[in-house]
């Protein structure tokens, strides 16, 4: 039996989407948890802690590469995945060049969020 | 017989018929300012020769008409009593009245006298005549003007016919010389009125010959033709035509018109003056002709009338400006005699009638011009001036004499005192078009600026249409997964179909709303909730406030009433205020968009909408609702004026406050719906 799959924290301000990618997730055997917003996230995960963070980047407040610089002030050593609605290339550079692992559009089918998920998880699972 | 009287004549001239034969003489051709030294002269002469003391001559003259005055006395150089100026009439009272019948009063001795004339004998008396022979004047058989008396105070003596006869001729003489003098007298007086009349004439007076030499001319004549002296304009011009006249032709013209005429009057021309300026004149002139009929020179009266000319053409000028004016402005006056019901018209209603000018208007004629719509308001309009001096102002509608429709303002104001309403009329067909063209231009600018406002939010619309397109994919995966599944895996797949379809509608709302927006239309006024416009727009706009990290802090006041509104044009305005909110708050420390509704009153609501941005400069203010005025690197300058006119279009108000604590807050107060028109 292999190890348990990799676990995703979902940071999207918009609730039923949030909701539907946990629930894809979860479906798909992997463990997801969801957060409403930036803060929500940064108060529940402490830095250190294992899996994937899936952020989206428009939100109020503090949106994602917001989000992702002050993760990588505090540490936490977590691929972030980022996810966006409002997709260009400006935005995809911007978010690989601040060190995602990763850029879906939304709407993103299952099958482009697992392959991502996996391959993440093999090379974090590498020696 | 006869050969001796003829010898005997010369010889038996005595002293006294010779005297008479040298006065007789002396009178012939006498001019008249020696007349009265000459009467004098032979008063004492026949008083001498005669033997005789005193002659005295009286005369009613034309100073003193109801008496009669001593002129002429002859006195012995030792006569004791001075005679003073005396009036005859009263003191000869008897004598005077037999003298004026033509009567010659011959009194050898006082006691001759009857008793009717006792006042004349205490006269004679008190002088101490004794003997006097008395002689009426007149002249040509005219009417007796004087009289003359010899006069002796030494001795009675008696008349003997032969004295009288030869002294009636010596009176006679007398009479024919003062009434000659008289006469010369009498023109020299009127020759000096009329001189004086001709020098003092402020109109120019002048005679010319044929030739053209200038035979007279007064000093007004010189004066307006700027001659020193009638003199200097005499001997000046030697050629009237060539020299006086500017165009010398007219002069052959006016000359035979008053050939044919006589009389040429008013005849108005330009003179050349000394200096060579011309002056206007009027001028009449006539003729002379001389025994052959030929006409032998002409006299002219000339009145300067520059002036009058100037005034002429300052009135002219006038007038050619108020008619410029009016075909500018395409507006005219007209007036209305209430007692003739006539009207006047200015040239410019009669080409905006296009009649021609000979057309004589009046009220009844004028109102069938109107379209009959336009006919019933002129008409109660007119009555109600006419009856209570009411003014009046309408826009109305004419056909033309030649078919034409033509829009008009027309203004009237009742004098009723003075009987007349006068006013004003306009064409305002171009203006009328213009408006509708610029309602037009707004519209298409209003839906220009919402589909420009909806580019700039599509980024938005995606991420809003996305959002629940993502959800619909990740919930259809899932149970695209769980299908295949044991059956309690698939319990869930119930809830996740209707999460599927709560997102398929969020995402169709999105579509409806985009839509209304692009939608192109007239204004629709309905009762709208203007929270839920409110709450519609920041779903709308969700996407660039989440994209702009923007924090929406709504303040909706709870059951206020419903405005009177365009769903679609409020929206406009909303998305407007929202997105300039968003965009002044980009690269701000904090950005809070604050929107609140209110109630200023029963039947106004207010809508503010609040950034946190850096306010507008003191200087843009003024202009931030002029058209294509703009802060933005991409503005058109459109957004705010659409916004002020479609607030107007509904009857409110827009307005911008700078925030205490920074940034601007644009507000829009809108009425409440009422029922049935508004």
């Amino acid at each position: 039996m292999s190890r348990p799959p990799v676990r995703c924290w979902i940071v999207d301000d918009d609730l039923s989407f949030g909701k539907s990618l946990k629930r894809m997730l979860t479906a798909g055997g992997i463990p997801a948890e969801y957060f409403g917003s930036a803060q929500s996230f940064l108060d529940s995960v402490p830095p250190g802690q294992s899996g994937c963070a899936i952020v989206d980047i428009c939100m109020p407040g503090c949106d994602g590469f917001e989000l992702m610089k002050k993760m990588d002030d505090l540490n936490y050593g977590m691929p972030v995945i980022i996810i966006t609605g409002r997709a260009s290339s400006a935005v995809r550079d911007r978010a690989m060049k601040d060190g995602a692992v990763g850029f879906l559009q939304k709407p993103f089918s299952w099958e482009s969020l697992r392959e991502l998920v996996q391959k993440l998880d093999a090379e974090s699972s590498a020696p | 017989m006869k050969a001796i009287s003829k010898v005997k004549k010369p010889a038996s001239l005595s002293p006294f018929e010779s005297l008479i034969v040298d006065i007789s003489t002396r009178f012939i051709a006498l001019p008249a300012d020696r007349v009265d030294g000459e009467i004098m002269l032979a008063q004492q002469q026949v008083c001498e020769c005669l033997g005789l003391d005193v002659s005295v001559l009286w005369q009613r003259l034309p100073k003193n008409p109801g008496s009669l005055t001593t002129t002429h006395i002859f006195l012995p150089p030792d006569f004791p009593v001075p005679v003073p100026e005396m009036d005859a009439k009263d003191t000869f009272p008897w004598s005077m009245e037999r003298l004026f019948d033509g009567e010659t009063i011959v009194l050898s001795r006082m006691a001759d006298l009857p008793a009717a004339a006792a006042r004349d004998l205490e006269v004679f008396r008190h002088y101490g005549i004794r003997s006097s022979l008395t002689f009426p004047l007149s002249a040509g058989g005219g009417p007796v003007f004087g009289v003359v008396s010899f006069n002796s105070f030494r001795e009675e003596r008696a008349w003997p016919t032969d004295i009288v006869d030869k002294l009636r001729i010596v009176a006679v003489i007398f009479a024919n010389a003062l009434a000659h003098q008289r006469a010369d007298q009498a023109l020299r007086e009127s020759e000096a009125r009329y001189r004086s009349i001709l020098e003092r004439s402020s109109e120019g007076i002048y005679q010319v010959s044929v030739e053209g030499r200038i035979l007279f001319a007064n000093p007004a004549a010189a004066r307006i033709l700027g001659y020193d002296s009638p003199e200097d304009l005499m001997s000046s011009v030697t050629d009237l035509g060539s020299q006086v006249w500017a165009n010398p032709e007219e002069r052959s013209r006016v000359i035979q018109m008053a050939e044919e005429g006589g009389l040429v009057q008013g005849y108005e021309c330009q003179f050349r003056r000394k200096d060579g300026t011309l002056v206007w004149v009027s001028l009449d002139t006539r003729p002379f002709r001389g025994p052959d009929g030929r006409i032998i020179y002409s006299d002219g009266m000339i009145e300067n009338i520059d002036e009058h000319k100037r005034a002429e053409k300052a009135l002219q000028k006038n007038r050619d400006l108020l008619e410029e004016i009016e075909r500018i402005g395409n507006v005219g006056g007209w007036e209305v005699d209430l007692d003739t019901m006539k009207q006047t018209w200015t040239a410019e209603i009669y080409s905006l009638h296009e009649v021609d000018p000979s057309y004589e208007p009046t009220v009844e004629k004028g109102i069938q011009f109107y379209t009959p719509a336009s006919r019933q308001v002129i008409e109660r309009l007119l009555r109600q001036a006419i009856e209570h001096g009411e003014p009046f102002d309408a826009e109305l509608e004419i056909i033309t004499a030649k078919g034409r429709l033509r829009n008009v303002l027309v203004m009237g104001r009742a004098d009723l005192e003075n009987r007349r309403i006068s006013g004003f009329f306009q064409d305002i067909t171009q203006h009328k078009q213009d408006e509708a063209e610029r309602i037009q231009l707004r519209l298409e600018l209003t839906h220009l600026a919402r589909v420009l406002t909806l580019n700039e939010i599509s980024a938005s619309l995606a991420h809003e249409i996305n959002q629940p397109l993502a959800a619909i994919l990740a919930n259809a995966e899932t149970v695209k997964i769980l299908l295949p599944q044991a059956q309690d895996k698939r319990e869930a797949i119930p809830e996740i179909v209707d999460d599927i379809i709560q997102d398929a509608r969020r995402a169709g709302d999105v579509v409806r709303k985009v839509r209304g927006i692009v939608k192109k239309g007239d204004v629709q006024f309905e009762p709208l909730r203007i929270n839920a416009l409110i709450e519609d727009v920041l779903m709308l706009l969700n996407g660039s406030l989440a994209m702009n990290s923007v924090m929406p802090c709504l303040d909706l006041k709870p059951g206020l009433a419903d405005i009177r509104g365009d769903r679609v044009r409020l929206q406009q305005v909303l998305m407007n205020l929202v997105m300039n909110a968003i965009d002044a708050m980009k690269g701000m420390p904090s950005r809070i968009l604050t929107i609140r509704s209110a109630t200023d009153g029963p039947d106004t609501v207010t809508v503010s909408v609040g950034d946190s941005g850096p306010g507008i400069p003191e200087a843009g203010r003024a202009k931030v609702f002029q058209a294509f005025y703009t802060t933005k690197k991409d503005g058109l300058g459109l957004g705010l004026p659409i916004c002020r006119s479609i607030i107007e279009e509904h009857g409110g108000r827009i307005w911008e406050d700078q925030n205490p604590g920074g940034g601007s807050t644009f507000s829009l107060s809108l009425k409440a719906w009422r029922e049935g028109p508004a």
